[in-house]
């Protein structure tokens, strides 16, 4: 599975002065979420159920994405999301190649490691180097 | 709820018990003031309670019991939510982060499994956790003309094979209840 890099998403926003030096939570947040939302497989972001999951910070809220600093200053992400069905269910019907995939690594964690995979690599752009740990949380197939 | 908020939940429901039980025993004039001010603490708090005129005190008796039995119920609610279900399952948990999946997309993913067998006509799965792994259980309705006990086996083989594929979960039990009667829910119902 192509994993799309979100540059275009973090580096239009860095060109029209967006992100500046002074990187808030919100813009951090927003770039995650957006950069989640573009794999095909991903339907939603998700608030979260019995405990609502959202980033505040001056400028607005995020839904879906928790940003927590470690001690050591490092970002710390856990994002919510509700995969697609027919993304899933074309993996999972038997004429797909992928389940002829020899890989025996179950399909959520691949899907999982791509989420973080396209989370870090957001959090690259925006020049944060530091990234403790990516908690993914897939709440519903919608 | 976090940690802390928990225990600050518990510590005002518990004062909220303990004015409420002490309040009414006052008005009522089952205890004195004295007797639960050690060292004069609150003792005039105690007192006015204890002083009340007749149309004043029953107005504290409700006021105070509705506090008592709210902070009671509270009490409750917070000491038994450590043993409620777990909503979420952990796929995966390692020095990079968790990967979590609700349990009711794994129940989904079980009830698809099931229904792409054709002699099943509807199914209803329960999942939970146990202490070697994932615990399921489905009531399936089946065509009448089939074999019950080889849809059954097989249908048990499909979502462990499923469940191990996509999402890595151990599972230690999968118990399938079969029968012809419908059965009686709101779900979806896959239509031949």
């Amino acid at each position: 599975m192509i994993i799309p890099r979100p540059d275009s998403t973090v580096r239009d926003m860095q060109k029209s002065g967006v992100i500046s030096e002074h990187l808030n939570n919100i813009v951090i947040a927003k770039s995650i979420a957006q950069a989640v939302l573009r794999l095909p497989w991903i339907a939603d972001i998700s608030a979260g159920s019995c405990q609502e999951k959202v980033t505040y910070d001056r400028g607005g809220r995020v839904s879906g994405v928790v940003l927590r600093y470690t001690e050591s200053g490092a970002l710390a992400v856990e994002v919510s999301v509700v995969m697609a069905e027919k993304a899933l269910l074309a993996v999972l019907s038997p004429t797909s190649e992928q389940t002829s995939d020899l890989n025996t690594v179950p399909l959520l964690l691949r899907f999982a490691e791509q989420l973080r995979v396209v989370i870090y690599h957001t959090a690259q752009d925006l020049g944060l180097s530091m990234l403790a740990k990516i908690d993914v949380s897939i709440d519903d197939i919608r | 709820m976090n940690t802390f908020n928990r225990i600050v939940m518990v510590l005002l429901s518990l004062v909220a018990l303990v004015f409420g039980v002490i309040a009414l025993l006052l008005v009522s004039g089952l205890i004195t003031p004295a007797n639960v001010s050690p060292g004069s603490i609150f003792l005039n708090l105690w007192r006015f309670f204890a002083h009340l005129n007749a149309a004043d005190a029953t107005i504290a008796i409700w006021v105070c019991a509705i506090i008592a039995v709210v902070g009671l119920v509270v009490l409750i609610l917070e000491l038994l939510s450590g043993r409620r279900k777990p909503r979420d399952f952990v796929v995966k948990e390692d020095g990079l982060g968790k990967v979590t999946i609700k349990q009711t997309s794994v129940r989904d993913l079980v009830r698809y499994e099931a229904s792409n067998m054709p002699e099943v006509i509807d199914a209803r799965p329960v999942t939970d956790t146990g202490p070697k792994g994932l615990l399921v259980q489905v009531q399936a309705e089946l065509s009448p003309d089939t074999n019950a006990v080889e849809v059954a086996e097989a249908l048990q083989e499909r979502i462990q094979q499923s469940i191990q594929h996509h999402t890595g979960l151990p599972t230690a039990e999968i118990q399938v209840m079969t029968q012809i009667e419908p059965l009686k829910h709101n779900g979806r119902k896959r239509v031949h």
